[in-house]
């Protein structure tokens, strides 16, 4: 009888069995003492990266993030720098709305927030997770390239795909706004191309690439006077949950309005990002230079635009 | 078994399912085919079994490893480990009365093991979502996702037994071990 099988030539199970159990133990343990399993998988992925990331590659080159056909690369180049254009111009308007905020809160006497500079990051997206119910981006750059949770990623210079969560040394994991748990966030409609005025919505991921949310009429108008309509610019304007370096940036497009089915006075957007964050080959990190993540107001321009 | 080729084998295998898989999706649905489970049933139906037991196993604490599940930022060692174990039991009962070296037997136990591992995957998260923390799908849909995804794994599976099924004398599963061969 060869060792280890019994006399029925079944496999010893013992060692199975104990296998078995440990499994199942590590499947029921917190989060919080999870952390041995946790540089497991930062070390699996490192491995799988070197294969993951040729694959990933093609995937994204057959299957790209850009909804509809491409422009020309010229075309595309100025409709980029009309982007980031446009973006400077939001935050500097949205930034001189928050300072007279501040002013206003200096007179009350309120504590300050500080000015958070920040720095960029190329880093290819190297893998997904393997995990179907889970839109998590893995990319090619971590603790080692100074990298730290609650760094904001943005794909074709102005679009947010979301945040980092985990950072290893050499890949970190970055969670899209499409993502089922991604949270809430809330985002301005803009009504006209100058961006002078606006609607305010909170937005939740749906599953299926998008996010919608109703959205908030302002005081004195009426719903037929200020309607979003599909095509509208939504940018982030959330500095409570999202850094500095996050304002401004845009969330999508409005694709439908619909009134809400609760309160047929209310409209409910849906947004689609103008790309699909699922199938992104680079996101650009933005990078907060404090070390405190959670610092949310006044991302500086300086060395923070592409 | 030559385990460097199983090594080799699985390193590609695992590249594939986090590197290619999404752009398979169809739609924006979470339904997207499997590279790791037919390379798993191709062990699983050829390789002895406990060798076949121990090698699922593996690939399963890979999958566990690679991938949170949604509700989550930390990875969790488990369910997929577990799945693939299942998966790997039923293949070695059901590669009795299947018809050896035929690519649409890897494809239909990968539709079965896929399922198994869907099964399973989904159970453990619905009951840690009930006793740790809240998981981030509902069970009832998920569950329906994976089964589809189940059925979609056949594509790689005909694939994939059409470039692992060549290589069974290599990997060390001889005419003896083949599908079929009761052990």
């Amino acid at each position: 009888m060869a060792r280890g099988l019994t006399s029925t030539g079944q496999p010893r199970r013992r060692w199975l069995s104990v296998v078995i159990l440990v499994l199942l133990g590590f499947t029921f343990v917190p989060p919080s003492v999870n952390r041995v399993v946790q540089w497991f998988g930062d070390l699996t992925a490192t491995a799988i990266a070197p294969v993951s990331h040729p694959f990933s590659a093609f995937a994204r080159w057959i299957a790209p993030a850009r909804i509809g056909a491409a422009p020309p690369a010229e075309i595309q180049a100025i409709e980029e720098e009309l982007a980031r254009t446009k973006l400077l111009h939001r935050r500097s308007e949205q930034r001189a709305a928050r300072l007279e905020q501040l002013i206003e809160r200096l007179q009350g006497g309120l504590a300050v927030i500080p000015d958070v500079p920040m720095s960029l990051l190329a880093a290819p997206v190297v893998a997904a997770s393997a995990d179907l119910s889970s839109e998590m981006l893995t990319i090619r750059a971590g603790a080692n390239q100074g990298v730290a949770p609650g760094a904001v990623a943005v794909a074709d210079a102005v679009q947010l795909v979301g945040r980092v969560e985990t950072v290893a040394p050499a890949l970190s994991r970055v969670r899209p706004i499409t993502d089922p748990t991604a949270g809430l966030l809330r985002a301005r409609i803009e009504l006209d191309g100058a961006g002078s005025s606006w609607l305010l919505t909170q937005l939740g991921p749906d599953g299926d690439g998008t996010l919608s949310g109703p959205v908030a009429i302002p005081d004195g108008a009426t719903p037929e006077a200020v309607r979003a309509e599909p095509g509208m610019t939504v940018r982030l304007d959330d500095p409570e949950a999202w850094p500095g370096a996050a304002q401004a940036l845009v969330v999508g497009a409005v694709e439908s309005v619909s009134p809400d089915p609760d309160q047929p006075q209310r409209q409910v957007v849906v947004v689609r990002p103008t790309v699909r964050l699922e199938r992104i080959s680079e996101v650009v990190l933005r990078i907060p230079r404090a070390t405190d993540a959670s610092d949310t107001e006044f991302d500086s321009d300086r060395g923070g635009t592409p | 078994m030559n385990r460097l080729l199983f090594a080799l084998l699985a390193w590609i295998a695992l590249g594939l399912e986090v590197g290619l898989r999404p752009a398979l999706r169809l739609g924006t649905t979470g339904i997207a085919p499997s590279f790791v489970i037919p390379l798993a049933v191709f062990i699983a139906a050829s390789a002895p079994p406990r060798t076949a037991l121990w090698s699922c196993l593996a690939l399963g604490i890979a999958v566990d490893l690679l991938g949170p599940a949604a509700g989550s930022s930390q990875v969790v060692l488990g369910p997929n480990a577990l799945g693939y174990l299942l998966a790997a039991q039923l293949v070695l009962a059901l590669r009795g009365v299947m018809v050896r070296r035929n690519p649409l037997s890897l494809a239909f136990l990968s539709v079965m093991a896929a399922a198994t591992t869907g099964v399973v995957v989904v159970a453990c998260y619905a009951a840690r979502g009930l006793l740790i923390d809240p998981i981030g799908f509902a069970p009832a849909p998920e569950l329906g996702t994976r089964l589809l995804a189940a059925l979609y794994t056949a594509a790689t599976g005909l694939f994939m037994a059409l470039v692992l099924l060549p290589l069974a004398p290599t990997i060390g599963f001889g005419t003896e071990r083949r599908f079929g061969s009761r052990r």
